[in-house]
């Protein structure tokens, strides 16, 4: 009989974004997360290139990168607005 | 002065606002207006090939530790410059990323050709980087971001600031008595020419700096 921890994505559940994480982005993360109001949240935003944070009040900071940046990754519009 | 944070903004007038994460956070718009300000010009204007949603322009060098420097005129945001300190990581994870002029000589940039400095770009604690300046006003407002940012750098204890710039700077520089000199050669791509220059940080502003610099030649 198959366990839920036997499946790498349990039925029902997909996969929709990814990011890789080095310690000093977790810092950075951290950091953000340090300057927060009472109840406020953090979006990451993964983008083909690199990994932003934004907070409610639209501070957006670069957290980092796992991958070269290329050519074919600028002059693209980015999925959110703000 | 331009260099205190916690300053209030009177809404009349041409006022100029330095802003860092997280002191100012409470003037964050002034960022975002100035985000916004980029797009409009470097994208939606010149269409150059940049990072950017629909509404900012925004990118790796937009992070802890940047200064921005933001020209505000009857409460709208008529202008902006960033401003990173050489010796600083900007971001993080596996690469190593510090100031765009830096980086560009060092081939991490595509689209900047990696020829801008006769020499690889210091990583110094006395020398900053103005980039992204941006004016939609007179020549006061840009005169009046050069000085604040002088001003600010100076408060730093900054020695000089480098720019990536269109070779006219050095031209409009000189005009407001502040000695800049090249560090490469006239470079460009497809979006233009540029060059990079260096100016010296001065506390007594931009005048004596001219006559100073006079005497010593």
């Amino acid at each position: 009989m198959k366990t839920i921890a036997s499946r790498p994505n349990p039925k029902g559940m997909k996969l929709v974004a990814s990011a890789r994480f080095t310690q000093d982005m977790a810092s950075n993360l951290l950091e953000m997360c340090k300057h927060l109001e009472e109840g406020e949240t953090i979006t990451l935003e993964l983008f083909e290139w690199g990994v932003w944070g934004k907070t409610e009040t639209n501070v957006r900071l670069f957290i980092g990168a796992t991958e070269p940046l290329q050519e074919h990754h600028l002059n693209r519009v980015m999925g959110h607005a703000n | 002065m331009p260099t205190d944070l916690n300053d209030d903004i009177p809404e009349r007038g041409l006022q100029i606002v330095v802003v860092r994460y997280p002191d100012g956070l409470s003037k964050w718009h002034y960022v975002n207006d100035y985000l916004k300000l980029r797009k409009t010009v470097f994208i939606d204007r010149l269409d150059w090939p940049l990072f950017h949603s629909s509404e900012v322009e925004f990118e790796q060098y937009d992070t802890f530790d940047t200064t921005y420097i933001i020209a505000v005129e009857d409460g709208v945001v008529v202008g902006g410059a960033r401003l990173r300190r050489t010796d600083q990581r900007s971001g993080a994870g596996t690469l190593k990323y510090s100031y765009m002029i830096r980086d560009a000589c060092l081939g991490l940039l595509p689209g900047l050709p990696d020829t801008l400095c006769t020499q690889t770009p210091p990583l110094d604690s006395d020398v900053w980087e103005l980039t992204r300046m941006v004016v939609a006003g007179s020549s006061d407002v840009t005169r009046k971001l050069l000085d604040a940012t002088n001003a600010f750098l100076a408060d730093q204890g900054a020695r000089s600031v480098l720019f990536l710039g269109s070779p006219a700077f050095q031209r409009m520089a000189r005009s407001f008595d502040w000695p800049a000199k090249t560090l490469g050669p006239v470079t460009g791509n497809e979006d233009g020419r540029f060059q990079v220059f260096e100016c010296p940080v001065s506390e007594s502003g931009f005048e004596k700096l001219s006559a100073a610099q006079q005497a010593v030649e």
